[in-house]
C-alpha cells in the first residue's frame, strides 16, 4: 500500500491545480520525520515558502 | 527493511559472560529452544533494550536495570551489562550498543542510580551523534510499532480489544498499527497544513490591515480569525474531556462486568449455602429415622420365628374355619331329622316315613350327636386372626431393606454436601472482599460519565454549528478580500489558497487510504487466517474501524466469541497483514508463540512462518514446538537452530546447534 500513490492519484483527480511536486515533497518530510513533529513542521513550511517564491507572479498553483 | 544479523549479551540476565546469536543473511527463521526460566524472554527483552533502553515484564510493566545484571556475575564483584545488536537497513549496516555500567566511585550498586547507560550507533562503521543516532533509530524501528516485530506470545489475546470500541488498550493498539502502517504521514501533514493555512489566514489579515482600501476587511478578518481560534481552543477541550470521559464510562463499564461477575458468583454462594442447609436437615431426618428403626432391630433377629408362627397360625385358622362349616352342615341335618321324626313325614318330599326308615334316622341322629363339639368358633376363629395381624405388623417394621435404604440415602447426600461445600469453599475465596458499595460506587461513576458525556457532546456540537458559521463569514472576507485587495495581497491570498488546498487534499486522503488499508488489510488478513485455521465453515475475517478482526462463517454470520487459541491464530493474521502492508517492515520476533495452539494450528502456522515476515526469530520451548515438526514444516526455510543451555539457576549460555 503506498501512501504517495494514493495522494497523487487524489490531487490528480480532486486538486489538479495542486503541485505534484511540493506535495510528493510533503510526503516526503512527513515519512522522514514522523518521530520529530517540530522539525516536520518547520520543514513543510519551508518547502510551502520555496514553491511560493519560485513560483511568485504566477497564480497557478 | 530492518534485517538483524546479530545479538550480542554480556552479563544480560541468566547469562553470564558475552553470549551471540548470529542470524543469517538469507530469509529465513532461525529457532532458539530452551525450556522455562532458561533466558528466552530475556533474549527478547534484550533486543528490546538495545533498541528502546527498555526491558519489560511478561505485563508488560518495567524492569529496573539494576535487577537485569547477571546475578553470578554481581557476586564476584562485576556490575553491569551490554547488547550489541548488528542490523542491516536499506543497505546500509547499522551496530548500536547499549551498555549500562557503575558509576565510578560506587563499590557495590544497589538501584538504578548507581548505574550509567550510553548507547553508541555506527551507521557502516562511522559513529553518529547522539541525537542523529536517535532520529534515525526512531525512522528504523519506532518504539510505537515495536508491538507488531517484538511480541510475546502470551499477550497475543490483547488485539481482542480492538473490537471493543473505546476501550483504552484499543486505542493504543489502533494508534500503533496505524502508525505501522504510515497513516501518520497523512494525519501529521494535515495536522501541519491546517495550522500553515490559519497562519496564512492570519498573515493575509494583517497584509489586508496595512492597506487603506482593505483595511476594514482586514480588521474584521482579524477579529474573525481570532474568535474561531478560541472557539477550535475550546473545541479542542472539550474533544479531550470527551476522549477522558469516554475512556472512564468503558473503563467502569469494564469494572463493572467484573463487578457484575462477581455478584453472580455471590449469588451462587448464596444458593450453594441453602443447598447444604437443605442436605444438612435431610439428614438429620434419615439420621432420626434410622435411630427409630434401630431401636426396634433386634426384633429382625426374630424375623424367620414370626414368620414360621404367623404361618402356623394362619394354617390352624384355616383349619378352624373348616370345622366351623362342618359344625353348620351338622346342625342343619340334625335339625331336619327330628323335623321328619316329630312329623313322621320326609321334610324334603312330605311322604310319609315307613317304620324302617324311623329306624335308619334314629340310628343316624344318635351318630351326629356324638360328633357335636361344644367349641365358640367365632371367638376361636377372632383370636387368630388378631394374632396373625400382630405377626404381620411385626414382619414390616423389622424390614432391613428400609434400614439399608435409609443409609444409602444417607450416604448421598453427605457426598452431595463435601461437594457442594468444596464448590462454596472455591467460590468464597473468590468473592473475598466483595463490597457491595464498590458496585455502587462504580454504577455511580458509570452514570456520571454518560451524563458528563451528553452534556460535552451537546456543547462540542454547538462549539461546530459556530464553527461553521463563522467559517462561513471567514470565507465571505476572504472572497470580499480577493476582490478589493491589490497585488500587495497576492502572495498572502496565494499561500492561503495553496496551503487550504493542501490541507484539504491531506484531509481526503487520510479517509481514502484509511479505506483502502483496511480493505487491504482485511484481504491478506483473511488469506493468512484461511491457512492457520484448520475450520472448514470459516470463511474469513472481516475487519472494523479500529482494524479488530472478526471470524466469519460461511453462512456470512460472525462468530461473536471466540476461544484463546482462535485469538491467537486472528492475532497472527493481522500481524502477518500488518507486515505485508506496512511501510515499515522487520523481523518478527515471537517469545512462546504457540502456547494456546494445538498440533495442527501449530504445523499450520510455521508453515505458514515465512511468508509472514522475511526474517522470524522464535523463542520456543520444546513441547511447544518440537524441533523434529519445525524442520519437517520449514524445511529449507527454518536458517539455524540455537538451544538455551542451564548451568545453574542464574548462568545460562546460548549454543548453535548442530
Amino acid at each position: 500500500m503506498d501512501i504517495l500513490s494514493t495522494i497523487l492519484e487524489l490531487r490528480q483527480t480532486r486538486y489538479p491545480n495542486l503541485p505534484a511536486d511540493l506535495v510528493k515533497e510533503i510526503v516526503s518530510i512527513e515519512t522522514d520525520f514522523a518521530e520529530d513533529r517540530a522539525e516536520a513542521f518547520k520543514r513543510v513550511n519551508q518547502a510551502l515558502e520555496r514553491h511560493l517564491n519560485t513560483s511568485s507572479g504566477n497564480d497557478q498553483c | 527493511m530492518l534485517k538483524i544479523r546479530s545479538i550480542t549479551v554480556s552479563d544480560f540476565g541468566p547469562f553470564k559472560g558475552e553470549q551471540e546469536i548470529e542470524l543469517p543473511k538469507e530469509d529465513g527463521v532461525v529457532i532458539v529452544y530452551g525450556e522455562n526460566m532458561r533466558g528466552k524472554t530475556t533474549l527478547l527483552n534484550a533486543i528490546r533494550y538495545a533498541l528502546f533502553g527498555k526491558v519489560l515484564t511478561r505485563g508488560s510493566g518495567e524492569i529496573q536495570l539494576h535487577q537485569i545484571g547477571n546475578w553470578e556475575s554481581a557476586a564476584s564483584g562485576k556490575y553491569g551489562f551490554h547488547v550489541v545488536l548488528a542490523f542491516e537497513q536499506n543497505g546500509d549496516a547499522y551496530q548500536l550498543t547499549r551498555e549500562c555500567r557503575v558509576r565510578p566511585g560506587i563499590a557495590r550498586p544497589m538501584s538504578d542510580v548507581d548505574y550509567i547507560e550510553e548507547s553508541f550507533l555506527t551507521k557502516n562503521g562511522s559513529a553518529m551523534g547522539p541525537d542523529e543516532a536517535t532520529l534515525e533509530l526512531g525512522r528504523i524501528m519506532p518504539e510505537t510499532v515495536s508491538r507488531f516485530f517484538l511480541f510475546d506470545g502470551e499477550l497475543l489475546q490483547q488485539y481482542e480489544e480492538l473490537l471493543r470500541s473505546e476501550s483504552d488498550m484499543g486505542r493504543q493498539i489502533k494508534d500503533a498499527i496505524e502508525r505501522i502502517l504510515g497513516v501518520p504521514v497523512l494525519t501529521n501533514g494535515r495536522a501541519d497544513l491546517s495550522q500553515l493555512h490559519q497562519l496564512a489566514q492570519y498573515q493575509e489579515a494583517k497584509a489586508a490591515q496595512r492597506n487603506q482600501k482593505t483595511q476594514q476587511l482586514g480588521n474584521l478578518h482579524a477579529e474573525l480569525l481570532g474568535r474561531r481560534e478560541a472557539m477550535q481552543q475550546e473545541s479542542a477541550r472539550l474533544r479531550q474531556d470527551l476522549e477522558r470521559l469516554k475512556v472512564t464510562k468503558t473503563a467502569r463499564e469494564e469494572q463493572a462486568k467484573k463487578q457484575e461477575q462477581l455478584r453472580a458468583l455471590l449469588g451462587q454462594r448464596e444458593r450453594l449455602q441453602e443447598e447444604i442447609s437443605t442436605l444438612e436437615a435431610k439428614i438429620e431426618e434419615r439420621e432420626e429415622r434410622r435411630k427409630n428403626l434401630l431401636t426396634t432391630a433386634w426384633r429382625s433377629i426374630l424375623a424367620p420365628k414370626i414368620t414360621a408362627l404367623r404361618e402356623q397360625i394362619v394354617g390352624q385358622l384355616r383349619d378352624l374355619r373348616e370345622q366351623a362349616t362342618r359344625r353348620l352342615v351338622q346342625v342343619e341335618t340334625t335339625d331336619a331329622i327330628r323335623r321328619a321324626l316329630s312329623n313322621g313325614n320326609c321334610s324334603l318330599c312330605e311322604q310319609p316315613l315307613t317304620e324302617h326308615t324311623k329306624q335308619r334316622l334314629e340310628e343316624r341322629l344318635v351318630e351326629l350327636g356324638s360328633r357335636v363339639q361344644d367349641i365358640d368358633f367365632d371367638g376361636e376363629i377372632h383370636k387368630l386372626e388378631t394374632r396373625i395381624s400382630h405377626l404381620s405388623q411385626q414382619q414390616a417394621d423389622n424390614s432391613i431393606a428400609v434400614l439399608q435404604e435409609i443409609s444409602i440415602a444417607i450416604d448421598d447426600f453427605r457426598v452431595t454436601k463435601t461437594t457442594t461445600e468444596d464448590r462454596l469453599r472455591d467460590l468464597k475465596e473468590q468473592t473475598e472482599g466483595l463490597d457491595e458499595s464498590e458496585l455502587r460506587r462504580i454504577y455511580g461513576e458509570y452514570e456520571k460519565a454518560v451524563q458528563e458525556i451528553a452534556i460535552v457532546e451537546k456543547g462540542l456540537k454547538a462549539q461546530d454549528d459556530a464553527l461553521a458559521t463563522i467559517n462561513t463569514d471567514i470565507i465571505r472576507i476572504e472572497t470580499e478580500l480577493v476582490k478589493k485587495g491589490g497585488s500587495d495581497l497576492q502572495k498572502e491570498r496565494k499561500r492561503r489558497e495553496i496551503s487550504e488546498g493542501l490541507r484539504n487534499l491531506f484531509d481526503e486522503g487520510v479517509k481514502v487510504y484509511r479505506d483502502k488499508l483496511k480493505a487491504k488489510v482485511e484481504k491478506d488478513a483473511t488469506e493468512l487466517f484461511l491457512q492457520l485455521t484448520s475450520e472448514p465453515d470459516y470463511a474469513g475475517l472481516s475487519i472494523n474501524n479500529s482494524y479488530g478482526l472478526t471470524i466469519v462463517h460461511k453462512d456470512g454470520n460472525s462468530i461473536p466469541v471466540r476461544s484463546a487459541g482462535a485469538e491467537h491464530v486472528v492475532a497472527l493474521s493481522l500481524m502477518g497483514s500488518l507486515q505485508k502492508n506496512a511501510p515499515l517492515r522487520g523481523p518478527i520476533i515471537m517469545d512462546s508463540p504457540f502456547g494456546r495452539l494445538d498440533s495442527v494450528h501449530t504445523r499450520r502456522v510455521i508453515h505458514t512462518l515465512p511468508n509472514m515476515a522475511s526474517q522470524v526469530l522464535l523463542f520456543v520451548y520444546e513441547s511447544e514446538l518440537e524441533p523434529k515438526l519445525a524442520r519437517n514444516e520449514l524445511k529449507g526455510g527454518l536458517r539455524s537452530e540455537y538451544r538455551i543451555v542451564r548451568h545453574s539457576a542464574r548462568f545460562s549460555t546460548v549454543e548453535k546447534a548442530v
